[in-house]
């Protein structure tokens, strides 16, 4: 069942990114490569939205989430109220952003509908790249859409105090200066390492919604696993609790889009989506730790760890040596707490971190976004860099020495025959934003079917009992 | 040592002097200036070490990084500094001297204290001394926090929004706390801080 390489994300006009036509070439446009798609490795029972073509799909996104609003009392808010949507810069990214942003303006015309406030407003927060949800806001209209009132946040921000029961912690204060507040997010696995699926959808209220020291004591001070409470926090507290309209969340698996849900209760919806996420990405995640070996080629416009395949991250594959849905083990290959202790090639304490995922033979970089703190990443794993991208990192504020690590290859074939010959695999896998499916070397394709039965009855008899029980949950819903 | 070759450069007609910049700025390296007339953000150019934060804050995109004409050179030499007591304050503060607590600059426990007992008492003292807080400008202030707590420094508030004086360590998290949420592997967690970074004093 061989196919040809699925299309990748498209290029992104940015600040943090090369020009498009910097770009040589799209590693998916690579000879020899072909896909496999999720659904032929691990048929599921469910589906990914579709449509009929763009408009088709925006209208079903906007179906469910009207269907899932209408449980929402929307009706608490009251004209004359001030509403924050609050979003995250992520939701803007996965498949290319049309989903999330159906799901918040539809968010917005039922508040507005439902309610009579008027004065509703979009809040969208960022990760270590200040500008990128401003760049989203234009892309996509929402400046006019929201009457004016959509603003990108960012960490250095003013802040505002949130009084917590472990103590205080800061939320940006445009992110809180209205009445009510909706959370509008997704569950895409993402950065499993961090969150290791214990709070995921809580997390942006200490990252994407909080101010430079909660986000730095989720990343320097609290610990690998409990960092994942200070989230929990600041949603339990009075001061959020009473602004707390209702979370809405854009579903995500490693197919595509899967619907959109809607809680009054992140407590609960959280569970609901840890049982699901296990569901959906169990599997994939378990069978990037199966792989040998492999040659990465990022080539996604996003920061390199964040970067897409199947529905999963590099990072995911960084980590893949090590079980990070399994709760007993305190550090994976790469967290921030883990980087810290890397002076130089080896950790400062030895026997206590796994070494980065082994299977990782070479990576290159032949497009991505700068603004993302990566030395770690080069330090650890022989890294060849595409011509214009390498200028893009000797010039990245938050890279000072990633080209110290890292070698500059003019064009990205000339990378690839260099890696295998350096790396001795012909396994190649692309990190490009493909949905749906990995883009693969004939070769990884055949061992990835290969692997994947096995995968399969792991993670049905061994690997999600365990991973279950961890979180309190004893069995699959039927 | 360390090095820029860029600056950030302010364009004073699209520049409505909100003063974001000034606020946002991790070395204090903006301030207002009465040139003519009205006051205006001026960039002191042996201060700016071209973190851009600046650029991506201001709702003017007013700001740009440009080339300096000579790099701007910066760095504390440790070795400079009481090797005892870097040794003490990092492990006050949980840390090993030779740990990384910039990503982005890869600067060190070590150059922070040490940068700290030549008499950098400020978070953006410490910043413009050692690079440390000027690439991302997020991840690492709880670290130089612990370090200038660990040193005896105390702190109250940045003069505008680069921190307030207020974090977490799971070192402060009461023994109530560490058992009312085990989901979080609490407990586990503070066991396993203590087995990779120094318990402190």
């Amino acid at each position: 069942m061989e196919s040809r390489a699925l299309q990748p994300a498209p290029a992104r006009a940015s600040y943090y990114n090369i020009g498009p036509d910097q770009l040589g070439m799209r590693a998916a446009d690579l000879p020899g490569l072909t896909s496999v798609r999720i659904s032929e490795l691990f048929p599921s029972r469910y589906s990914a939205v579709s449509g009929d073509g763009s408009d088709g799909f925006r209208r079903e996104i906007r179906r469910r989430t009207l269907e899932t609003l209408n449980g929402i009392n929307l009706e608490k808010a009251q004209p004359g109220d001030t509403v924050n949507i609050l979003t995250s810069h992520h939701g803007f990214s996965i498949h290319g952003g049309e989903a999330y942003v159906e799901m918040i303006k539809t968010i917005h015309d039922e508040v507005e509908r439902r309610s009579g406030a008027t004065d509703i407003r979009l809040r969208a927060g960022v990760g270590l790249r200040f500008r990128e949800t401003e760049e989203y806001i234009a892309k996509f209209g929402l400046k006019d859409f929201f009457h004016g009132q959509a603003k990108g946040i960012a960490p250095v921000d003013r802040g505002i105090p949130i009084e917590t029961a472990i103590g205080t912690l800061f939320g940006i204060k445009e992110a809180y200066n209205a009445r009510w507040i909706i959370h509008a997010h997704n569950n895409d696995i993402r950065e499993l390492h961090y969150h290791r699926q214990m709070g995921r959808l809580f997390k942006p209220f200490a990252m994407s919604y909080a101010t430079i020291e909660t986000r730095s004591s989720y990343h320097q001070s609290m610990g690998p696993r409990a960092a994942n409470l200070l989230p929990r926090m600041i949603y339990e507290s009075d001061f959020v609790q009473k602004k707390f309209l209702c979370s809405c969340m854009l579903q995500v698996g490693p197919a595509g889009v899967m619907g959109v849900d809607a809680s009054e209760n992140l407590v609960t919806q959280d569970r609901e989506f840890a049982r699901l996420n296990l569901e959906w990405y169990g599997k994939v995640v378990t069978l990037l730790s199966a792989i040998r070996e492999a040659i990465l080629i990022i080539d996604y416009p996003g920061p390199i760890p964040y970067t897409t395949a199947g529905g999963v991250l590099f990072g995911n594959f960084l980590n893949a040596n090590v079980d990070e849905f399994d709760l007993r083990k305190p550090f994976t290959a790469f967290t921030r707490y883990t980087d810290m202790l890397y002076p130089g090639a080896n950790p400062l304490v030895k026997g206590q971190f796994p070494p980065p995922n082994p299977s990782i033979k070479a990576l290159i970089l032949n497009y991505c976004s700068k603004g993302y703190p990566s030395t770690f990443f080069a330090q650890q794993i022989p890294t060849f860099i595409v011509g214009a991208q390498a200028d893009l990192f000797a010039n990245d504020e938050q890279n000072a020495l990633f080209m110290d690590y890292a070698v500059r290859i003019e064009h990205l074939s000339k990378a690839v025959d260099f890696a295998r010959k350096f790396a001795r695999t012909e396994n190649v896998l692309l990190f490009d934003g493909a949905t749906g499916g990995f883009n693969v070397s004939h070769s990884l394709a055949e061992e990835m079917r290969r692997l994947a039965p096995e995968i399969s009855r792991l993670v049905d008899d061994e690997l999600m009992p365990l991973w279950l029980k961890q979180r309190g949950m004893e069995s699959l819903v039927a | 040592m360390n090095s820029v070759d860029k600056i950030a450069h302010i364009d004073l007609d699209k520049c409505d002097r909100c003063v974001t910049c000034v606020r946002v700025c991790p070395v204090e390296a903006i301030a207002l200036e009465k040139t003519e007339g009205a006051a205006a953000p001026a960039v002191d150019d042996q201060r700016c070490l071209a973190c851009a934060i600046c650029a991506t804050r201001c709702p003017e995109q007013a700001i740009s990084m440009i080339e300096r004409a000579e790099p701007l050179y910066f760095g504390v030499d440790p070795s400079q500094a009481d090797q005892a007591e870097i040794e003490r304050i990092c492990r006050a503060a949980h840390m090993y001297p030779d740990q990384i607590i910039c990503y982005c600059r890869r600067t060190s426990a070590r150059e922070v204290a040490a940068a700290i007992l030549m008499g950098h008492r400020t978070p953006e003292a410490v910043s413009r001394a050692t690079g440390v807080r000027s690439g991302c400008g997020v991840l690492c202030i709880t670290s130089v926090l612990r370090l200038l707590k660990a040193a005896g420094v105390q702190l109250e508030k940045a003069p505008g929004y680069q921190w307030y004086g207020k974090y977490l360590t799971i070192w402060d998290l009461s023994p109530e706390i560490l058992k009312k949420y085990p989901e979080y592997c609490l407990e586990e967690d503070l066991t396993a801080m203590n087995q990779v970074f120094p318990k402190g004093e």
